[in-house]
């Protein structure tokens, strides 16, 4: 096998690779899913908290969200970088 | 008509006229650390590689973020009342409304004795990662810059020999070539050249040798040097991109590792202030008395150490949190704005967002900790 075919195959699993890390999203969907479910109904038993439940479902929402940001670097390090 | 029917006309015809292909931006070329503005001059690595090999154009956004943050403090001095006046005007109202917000908040989260000592971390990182978000957004950030050819010349090297530079000459391609001893100059020939059409730019790949005139001399030492062949980029199908003087501060990992570090070592400082050497009992325990009351406080040293990998891994989190958001962003603007420009829009909203919000998470989760680390456990 040559040099070009065996650097073509590298660098199609590469690629293959950054797809696949993307799977670390799925999580990132459900948990904010959870907390945000979690505010919605706090804000119904209780719409004088409103404000206050929301702020706090913001702070929520980016810290569930950063972990599909880490599978996201991870795969976007495999295109870019590797 | 009305002037919103003009809007409409001028906002259709323009998404219209982005599904031309020949109107739409060039993608640059994408990469991770930020790019090179002016090398620093010598070949060799300058400091044994510590500051890189030249200017980079994050480097430069993160001095013109602070040259805006000194504009708005700036701004901010400049309309506060002189004695006996009453204050008046829309800075003043700006900044006293800003200040109020942001120091109540720390007020209540953080109680009145730490206030003040957790109200600049606060309020820098909203007013510095911020701005620094939303300065990518400015037009003429990331578009702007000098064209030129993609830097780096990934050949296949011989060992000892190190490619140098690449001249055009004569329809030849000249490569120089250097090794420990000999200063070596290699012919390149045409023979294998293929071109791999990416959206107008080309990367050729040619097959080079020594020049015979230079076997002939000696000049190429054995045994590497005679037959050898180097597989490189071809100099006239030379990969050209834009390389902009402006790029989001964010997306550069050193910015983000920055600011991550201060923050956690100043969250382990005002612990260490607040209850002295005993914050360190936090992490590493020995509970020799409590297994007499509780036989599972055996467990404590490990629940210990894992909380000092917490700490440790907070720094990750935050540098990568702020490097995904921002960096994501960039790319998914160049990506979707060389295939359907108008559609750039949408993701402009998005990024407006994400960058106030990841500055805003990151003040927030350092004022958490912050007050985390001074309170007093049981």
């Amino acid at each position: 096998m040559d040099v070009q075919a065996a650097e073509a195959i590298a660098e199609g699993l590469k690629l293959l690779g950054a797809g696949l890390a993307m799977t670390g999203a799925i999580g990132a969907g459900a948990g904010v899913g959870i907390v945000v479910g979690g505010a919605v109904q706090g804000m119904a038993r209780n719409p004088d908290a409103a404000g206050l439940v929301q702020s706090n479902m913001i702070l929520g929402v980016a810290l569930a969200e950063a972990v599909a940001i880490y599978a996201l670097v991870v795969s976007l390090i495999l295109i870019f970088v590797a | 008509m009305k002037k919103r029917y003009w809007i409409g006309i001028c906002v259709l015809g323009l998404l219209l006229l982005s599904f031309i292909p020949g109107l739409a931006p060039n993608r640059p070329i994408i990469q991770l650390p930020g790019e090179v503005l002016w090398n620093w001059g010598s070949k060799k690595d300058f400091a044994g590689g510590l500051f890189g090999k030249g200017f980079l154009n994050t480097q430069l956004a993160m001095l013109v973020t602070f040259v805006l943050i000194f504009l708005i403090a700036f701004l901010a001095k400049r309309s506060m009342p002189k004695n006996g006046e009453a204050p008046q005007g829309f800075w003043y109202g700006f900044f006293e409304m800003l200040y109020e917000m942001m120091y109540g908040y720390v007020e209540d989260a953080a109680g009145k004795k730490w206030a003040p000592t957790f109200f600049p971390y606060f309020m820098t990182f909203v007013l510095w990662v911020v701005i620094a978000n939303w300065m990518g957004l400015i037009p003429g950030v990331d578009s702007i810059g000098k064209w030129e050819t993609y830097g780096e010349y990934e050949g296949h090297k011989a060992e000892d020999v190190v490619i140098n530079e690449l001249r055009a000459e004569n329809g030849y391609s000249y490569m120089e070539a250097f090794d420990k001893d000999h200063h070596v100059t290699f012919e390149a020939v045409e023979a294998d050249v293929q071109e791999q059409d990416l959206g107008g730019l080309r990367r050729g790949i040619f097959l080079v040798h020594p020049r015979a005139a230079d076997i002939n001399a000696d000049k190429i030492p054995d045994p590497h040097g005679r037959h050898h062949t180097y597989i490189g980029s071809h100099p006239d199908s030379a990969d050209w991109t834009l390389v902009p003087y402006l790029r989001p501060a964010a997306s550069d990992i050193n910015f983000t590792l920055a600011v991550a570090l201060i923050s956690v070592i100043m969250t382990q400082f005002y612990g260490m202030k607040a209850q002295g050497m005993k914050y360190w009992g936090k992490f590493f325990t020995f509970p020799a008395e409590e297994i007499s009351k509780n036989p599972l406080a055996i467990l404590n040293p490990v629940v210990g150490l894992l909380e000092f990998v917490s700490e440790v891994f907070k720094i990750v989190s935050f540098a990568f949190r702020l490097l995904g958001n921002i960096f994501a962003g960039m790319v998914l603007l160049m990506v979707i704005g060389s295939l359907l420009p108008a559609g750039n829009l949408l993701f402009y909203f998005l990024e407006f967002g994400v960058g106030a919000l990841q500055g805003v998470v990151f003040a927030l989760l350092t004022l958490t900790f912050m007050k985390g680390a001074t309170e007093h456990h049981h």
